[in-house]
């Protein structure tokens, strides 16, 4: 699915040029994860597709003033969905009444998260393959998370962006980006340890001596 | 945890990520040697870290492919656009309509007198008579000056009533808020400036009967500033291009108003999330 980067980047230039069929190369190589971005940070499917397709258009309009390479394409285009996921959260903010019909969907939306998960048997070894209780919890507590420590913990953790590309989706230093993520860390483990998704310390330790 | 020795949360984070410097990891690899509780933290932050990694990405629910209706603007939006071009164009040449006839205003109220007046009454000195209707601006001015209780305030109060409204638009519309006080300080010393015209046009229409009632027509704008316009069209050349500049002053202010509310409503309804 992925193009090389030569092909990426002559598909990124005729785009730049306005071409909407090499912009919608590039949409079949990003969306699934600029979806996913919204997905975990919105936690709703319906505002993440809105969120994903306000992002797609918004990058389109933009391309133009993308100065950088192919390479750097990913992060700006999840800039660009890290910013919509903030306009949809302010909207959320500003209009209480949606957030409540927002949980309800998040919740249809695991069932069927859920139901996919064990149609898609892929799993590389050093990932676990999680109940679907355990995925819920996860997305309950990163939920919880501020928005500006859900999405630190979304793109590094959850899409495997490395620091520099996270400081650069979300224009923030890199030490801004440590400092997030362990304090975001931190807290998942505390709300999972509550949860009973993870041992506590003490527990830990006792399995360790004995 | 509360132990100094302990790797703080932040290390071990950077620890599991691999970005801590070649001197840190040996630190932080010393201190786990001999410490179960920190090596329970650092596999307690790898099963969580192992957790989020695991979280399955998910389907898209539809297509984002854009479109040939989705890459044109919607309808609304186009509508708004056309909408901000015109409020534009249109405020803007307002706005140089309303500078333009300020700055005639000046200039009328500027040039010595009112000059067809005195010009009319310098052709015909013989004939003091059909002169009469002409030179009564400059006659109500000067046979002001000449009488001596409201002689000083009533020139620069007759220039003030007018300059006023053309005056009091420009305030609303911003980029044109500085031509207000241009108009105002100006308008003031141009009295001054007709005074040796108004002299000499004394000499000639003096003799005039209707020379006694005069003062008080033109005494009623300088008290009660709610002007007639009657008499001042008869005293003031640059009236109706006062009147003139109010209204497009007004104009200009609205225009402006509604190219920035068209503004506000084009970025609500396409926002972009590039910055």
């Amino acid at each position: 699915m992925q193009p090389d980067a030569g092909t990426l980047e002559t598909v990124l230039r005729a785009a730049q040029g306005g071409d909407v069929t090499a912009f919608n190369t590039l949409v079949v190589v990003y969306q699934r994860q600029v979806f996913n971005v919204c997905y975990r940070t919105l936690g709703s499917g319906e505002d993440a597709a809105d969120a994903t397709q306000d992002a797609l258009l918004s990058a389109f309009r933009g391309l133009k003033t993308f100065q950088g390479t192919a390479t750097g394409l990913r992060a700006w285009l999840l800039r660009i969905a890290v910013n919509a996921c903030y306009d949809h959260l302010r909207r959320r903010q500003r209009r209480p009444a949606d957030s409540l019909d927002a949980l309800g969907a998040t919740d249809s939306e695991h069932e069927i998260s859920a139901a996919e998960r064990l149609a898609d048997p892929a799993q590389t070894p050093e990932q676990r393959s999680l109940s679907a209780e355990t995925a819920e919890a996860i997305q309950t507590a990163i939920d919880r998370l501020s928005p500006d420590q859900r999405l630190t913990v979304i793109l590094c953790d959850v899409q495997g962006l490395s620091y520099d590309e996270v400081a650069e989706a979300m224009s923030v230093e890199l030490g801004t980006v440590k400092s997030r993520l362990s304090r975001a860390r931190a807290q998942l483990r505390e709300l999972l340890v509550a949860k009973g998704e993870l041992p506590t310390s003490s527990q830990r330790l006792q399995e360790r001596n004995s | 945890m509360t132990h100094p020795d302990h790797l703080a949360d932040e290390e071990l984070s950077a620890l599991v990520d691999g970005q801590l410097a070649p001197d840190e990891i040996a630190q932080a690899q010393a201190h786990l040697g001999t410490c179960s509780a920190c090596q329970a933290r650092l596999e307690e932050m790898h099963e969580l870290v192992g957790m989020l990694r695991s979280l399955p990405s998910v389907e898209p629910p539809r297509d984002f492919r854009l479109g040939p209706r989705l890459v044109v603007d919607p309808p609304n939006v186009i509508r708004l656009r056309r909408w901000y071009a015109w409020s534009r164009v249109g405020a803007g040449a307002l706005a140089a309509v309303f500078v333009f006839l300020s700055v005639g205003t000046l200039y009328v109220d500027s040039r010595p007198g009112s000059a067809t007046a005195t010009l009319a009454s310098k052709a015909q000195p013989a004939a003091p008579a059909p002169a009469a209707p002409n030179a009564s601006g400059a006659e109500s001015r000067d046979s002001s000056s000449a009488a001596p209780a409201p002689a000083p305030a009533a020139p620069a109060a007759a220039a003030r009533p007018a300059a006023v409204p053309a005056a009091s638009p420009a305030a609303q519309a911003p980029g044109i808020a500085a031509a207000a006080p241009a108009v105002r300080s100006q308008a003031a010393p141009a009295p001054t400036s007709t005074e040796p015209d108004q002299i000499a046009a004394a000499t000639t229409v003096r003799p005039l009967p209707t020379q006694a009632p005069t003062p008080t027509v033109l005494a009623r704008p300088a008290a009660g500033l709610a002007t007639s316009s009657l008499p001042q069209a008869q005293a003031d050349p640059a009236a109706p291009l006062r009147i003139a500049a109010a209204i497009v002053g007004v104009l200009a202010a609205c225009g402006i108003l509604l190219a920035l509310f068209v503004r506000h409503r084009l970025q609500a309804a396409s926002p972009s999330h590039l910055e």
